[in-house]
């Protein structure tokens, strides 16, 4: 993944991204907007990429990014055949490889029935930096087990919190196995591929190597198909929405896999009053509730409560 | 006796002269059938498969002639290992090395690549559009070629044995 971000971009241009390419480590996004300076956004600080590759905090030194630059560079991520990614720009964004996601803005067309069917004349590209965190689920992972076996647990966390990295790296160690556990078959349903970052349908994220990624799908088909199909001791998702998936996710544990999932929340309250559901329906479903938050502008785990256990 | 002999050996060489017009002359409607088959099943990946035109190319490599199946695996290579080239640029190079075998004019592989300097169509149906159309202009130029086939066939082989009399006659 050293240095993907320049496989971004055609060869003309390079040169240009050469210096960013090399400090991708430290780089958190790259905007791009036509006929405005690039942005890069590297260690919470914003910097402009210059005309001779350097990055400035002046933004009269940026180098203008042209639509023509927007749409080489956007068929470049595509391999030259954005219909292909048909289904992903009408969500507005692409996964690509090394696990980056690049977000498009412009022009949006639409169906009849008012569906966004495509974008034209795209004029802006946000590339996030995909940086995976090993080792980010270490301090959770003697919650998980007991007597060596893996409990449900649900990670609850406001927008930025970093649930998603540590699905992420939980996902991983519970492949892998680890000091608590032995590896398992885990069945993951990524399906705005922000957990593996699948790229053409290859994880581009270390998944664990006893992991099944099933990208782009709908998380409520997508457990009920991986159910029949790939018969996962774990099942994974990000970000908990619907009933449907409730549904599921319940379907699952009635078939005893051990489930982990996200869900936006503050607390276990605040998740419980906006589905409508009272603890006693969670508890059936998850063993470990896992509160995220931020203390110092850093990610930490506010709250850790078991089955039957306070938590207010 | 050497001079028979002499005289059915022109005879032969110019008669053969004339087969091997006729040949070539099937020979290049044979060649564009078959890049037309090459577009059809990149269309079908398009259509059914969805799939990327590096990736398109891979997967019909296996079906295709030898020179071809290796042409259509190093577009998928090459774009794969993303030195940074456009799919027109690689597609284009690869593909030159394969045509340059077959007995085609300049036309008819300009025809070939055309679709390939085309790309970036955020709708299929535009891309298979465009593929279609370089399988409709070889395919006319092969309709064409096999309305004329017959006659001209006729005529290179007569041609060839007149031609080859003539000589024997002027040599005499």
């Amino acid at each position: 993944m050293e240095n993907s971000i320049l496989q971004l971009f055609p060869s003309g241009s390079r040169a240009l991204w050469q210096s960013v390419a090399e400090e991708q480590a430290s780089i958190q996004e790259i905007r791009l907007r036509a006929g405005q300076p690039i942005i890069i956004h590297r260690k919470g600080k914003e910097l402009f990429l210059t005309d001779w590759g350097r990055l400035s905090r002046n933004p009269a030194e940026g180098h203008l990014a042209t639509g023509r630059e927007l749409s080489e560079t956007l068929e470049h991520i595509c391999h030259y055949s954005p219909y292909a990614f048909e289904e992903e720009l009408r969500q507005g964004f692409i996964t690509v490889a090394g696990g980056h996601r690049v977000g498009v803005a412009g022009q949006a067309v639409l169906e009849t029935d008012g569906r966004v069917r495509t974008f034209k004349n795209i004029s802006y590209l946000n590339i996030r930096v995909s940086h995976q965190m090993k080792g980010a689920a270490d301090k959770i992972l003697p919650v998980m087990y007991r007597e060596g076996g893996l409990r449900s647990a649900l990670i609850i966390s406001p927008p930025g919190c970093g649930k998603t990295t540590l699905l992420r790296d939980l996902i991983r160690q519970i492949s892998d196995g680890n000091a608590w556990g032995q590896g398992m078959t885990v069945g993951v349903v990524d399906e705005r591929s922000e957990l593996a970052g699948s790229f053409l349908g290859k994880p581009q994220n270390d998944m664990g190597m006893r992991t099944d990624v099933l990208d782009g799908c709908p998380k409520d088909i997508g457990m009920l198909l991986l159910l029949r199909s790939m018969s996962p001791q774990v099942i994974a998702i990000d970000e908990l929405g619907g009933d449907g998936e409730l549904k599921a996710l319940g379907q699952a544990a009635a078939c005893g896999c051990r489930i982990l999932a996200t869900v936006h929340g503050e607390d276990r309250r605040d998740v419980e009053r906006r589905f409508g559901l009272e603890a006693a329906y969670w508890e059936r479903l998850f063993e470990v509730f896992l509160v995220l938050g931020k203390e110092d502008g850093r990610c930490v785990i506010r709250q850790v409560s078991e089955r039957g256990g306070a938590y207010g | 006796m050497v001079r028979m002999l002499g005289g059915c050996m022109v005879f032969a060489g110019c008669l053969g002269l004339g087969l091997w017009y006729r040949y070539q002359f099937g020979a290049r409607i044979k060649a564009l059938h078959n890049l037309e088959r090459m577009l059809e099943l990149l269309a079908s990946e398009v259509r059914y498969g969805r799939a990327t035109l590096p990736e398109c190319c891979s997967h019909i490599a296996g079906g295709l002639d030898s020179g071809f199946e290796e042409a259509f695996l190093e577009v998928g290579r090459r774009m794969e290992e993303n030195m940074g080239l456009s799919f027109g640029e690689v597609f284009q190079e690869e593909m030159e090395k394969a045509l340059g075998r077959l007995p085609l004019q300049e036309a008819d592989r300009e025809n070939f690549l055309r679709f390939a300097a085309r790309t970036g169509y955020a709708d299929s149906q535009m891309q298979l559009r465009e593929i279609e159309q370089s399988g409709e202009l070889l395919r006319d130029t092969r309709e064409r070629l096999e309305r004329e086939n017959a006659e001209k066939c006729r005529m290179a082989v007569g041609l060839g044995a007149m031609g080859g009399l003539l000589l024997i006659l002027v040599l005499w």
